[in-house]
């Protein structure tokens, strides 16, 4: 049942997108992000789609892959769609019973649904292009100006891996004790969702229990590997800017430019 | 030869409250280069006594020396850790990171070594355990024997010069236990001191030391041989004896020509063909 699983969404090819420095990768997200909310005409929509697939085309990730991470968000897109559609007031369109559609709840939605699309396709490219574990180099790389007040910033990226590390290995627990469980007559199928969530006691004790004690052992070998926090601490991958990083950046320096010359405009 | 690990007369107790001792007055010097096993059943103390050499627990009574360093001594804990590193049994809960080489680098990033130099040793470990077509790979996909090698080679990459494993075998299938101790066999040839606590006897034959302990105490010590010819004694602190020694003293007593002290199936098929 878990046996295919991924962690995140990584696609493993080699592309000069997955290349870029993951602390760049970071920035431009979040900038494109911000320049989804800048956006105030369908026109401007045409620009950041043309960014897209030309990002996506470079990636070797195929567009599928793109558009399935869509998949999961779909209910929130429609009800999104469907609130604003109901929700403007303007010129009517169409009445059925109480139900006024107008021709700005129409736009609006229509603006919505496709900034909300816009921004799960660029973030999504984001984690398909970089695996969870140079993510995470990259977010502990960029918080570290952040240590200065206090930001824990090396075991937020410690507690990170190690959770990954450990997804894998909890799944196949979980997986094992349910058959256990199982074999001597527990139900985690049928019934109703309050008999449900009671079934799952038996699976989540043992599964709580054993997790403990992985942690201790686990602090117990870190330790006996002389991990003494982050201090004086070094790593064996450098995270170093190439010089694709600055055609990327700017690349993107250009295309933000544009979205903010047209909000002016 | 330099004794590398040094036990004084060590006593340690988990509970203050607790009456008897787990390690009670052990005195053990292990040589430079020596592989030597001990050997215990559930109990007997002899995964305490691998956590006081590595400083992990600090002995009630006595002193253990490593290399010299005290393990009670504060400001030589990380030395002692690195010059004594520990593989310990369950393969999954001492990997750290999502990445083979990258776990292996664990230990010297800690350690503050450079880069480049990082990058060589986790390289030099990755060929010493011969998985270095498996850098790239995730643990969770590889077989227990696979991983419990990539925690030796974590501990290499530490430059450690003493490495003790506590039942690195124990929750092994038999390819993954022969896997493990081909590579410990090369470790003591580039000279390695190895302190292997199991209670496979089979691995414990293949030592050139060999321990046994009881109520945290140890009962008997030398090469295999001396050890393992005491059948009866062995048998009393709830241990089996390899079945060869078995075999051969059971042919001895009904008057075959066989040394008592055989340990190993070659020896016993020479001494029944001649």
């Amino acid at each position: 049942m878990f046996k295919n699983l991924t962690i995140g969404q990584h696609y493993p090819v080699e592309s000069p997108v997955h290349n870029l420095d993951p602390r760049l990768k970071i920035i431009i997200t979040f900038i494109f992000i911000v320049s989804l909310f800048l956006i105030d005409s369908f026109a401007t929509y045409l620009l950041v789609v043309a960014f897209l697939a030309v990002a996506i085309s470079i990636s070797k990730v195929p567009i599928k892959f793109v558009i399935k991470g869509l998949r999961p968000i779909l209910m929130i897109i429609a009800i999104t769609f469907i609130i604003n559609m109901l929700m403007t007031p303007g010129k009517v369109l169409v009445t059925i019973g109480f139900i006024k559609i107008t021709e700005e709840g129409l736009r609006q939605a229509g603006f919505m649904a496709i900034r909300l699309a816009l921004l799960i396709m660029g973030t999504s490219l984001l984690t398909l292009t970089t695996s969870p574990i140079i993510l995470t180099d990259g977010i502990e790389s960029l918080l570290n100006p952040f240590k200065r007040f206090g930001l824990p910033a090396h075991e937020l990226a410690m507690m990170m891996t190690i959770a990954l590390r450990f997804i894998p290995t909890l799944m196949e627990e979980t997986e094992k004790i349910m058959k256990a469980q199982k074999s001597r007559g527990a139900d985690f199928e049928s019934g109703n969702i309050v008999s449900r969530a009671k079934n799952l006691v038996p699976l989540l004790v043992p599964l709580f229990i054993s997790a403990f004690r992985r942690a201790d052992e686990l602090a117990m070998a870190m330790e006996a590997r002389c991990y003494r926090g982050g201090e004086n601490r070094t790593r064996m991958r450098q995270l170093k800017i190439s010089k694709g990083d600055y055609a990327a950046a700017g690349v993107f320096a250009v295309y933000f430019a544009a979205i903010i010359v047209i909000k002016i405009w | 030869m330099e004794n590398i690990i040094r036990i004084e007369n060590v006593k340690y107790k988990y509970d203050k409250e607790d009456n008897a001792y787990a390690v009670d007055g052990v005195n053990l010097d292990i040589r430079k280069g020596e592989f030597t096993a001990i050997i215990g059943h559930n109990g007997s103390g002899k995964s305490t006594l691998a956590k006081l050499i590595n400083s992990l627990l600090l002995p009630v009574e006595g002193k253990i020396y490593v290399k010299g360093m005290d393990t009670s001594d504060d400001s030589k804990l990380w030395d002692i850790r690195q010059t004594a590193g520990m593989v310990f049994q369950n393969p999954d809960n001492q990997l750290v990171a999502t990445i083979v080489e990258e776990d292996i680098a664990f230990g010297p990033e800690n350690q503050g070594v450079e880069p480049e130099e990082i990058r060589r040793r986790v390289d030099a470990a990755l060929n010493a355990v011969g998985m270095y077509e498996f850098r790239k790979r995730p643990p969770h996909m590889l077989s227990g024997g696979q991983k419990q090698r990539i925690a030796i080679a974590g501990i290499l990459a530490l430059n450690s010069d003493c490495i003790i494993l506590d039942e690195p075998t124990a929750m092994l299938d038999p390819s993954g236990r022969k896997e493990v101790m081909e590579t410990l066999g090369k470790l003591k040839e580039q000279g390695k001191t190895i302190l292997l606590i199991t209670h496979y006897m089979d691995e414990a034959v293949q030592a050139d030391r060999v321990v046994i302990m009881d109520k945290g105490n140890i009962k008997l010590d030398g090469t295999p041989k001396e050890v393992f010819r005491n059948i009866d004694e062995i048998k009393r602190f709830g241990l089996d004896v390899p079945q060869v020694t078995e075999l051969a003293q059971a042919l001895a007593k009904e008057g075959l020509n066989i040394p008592y002290d055989t340990i190993d199936v070659k020896e016993l098929v020479d001494a029944l063909c001649q």
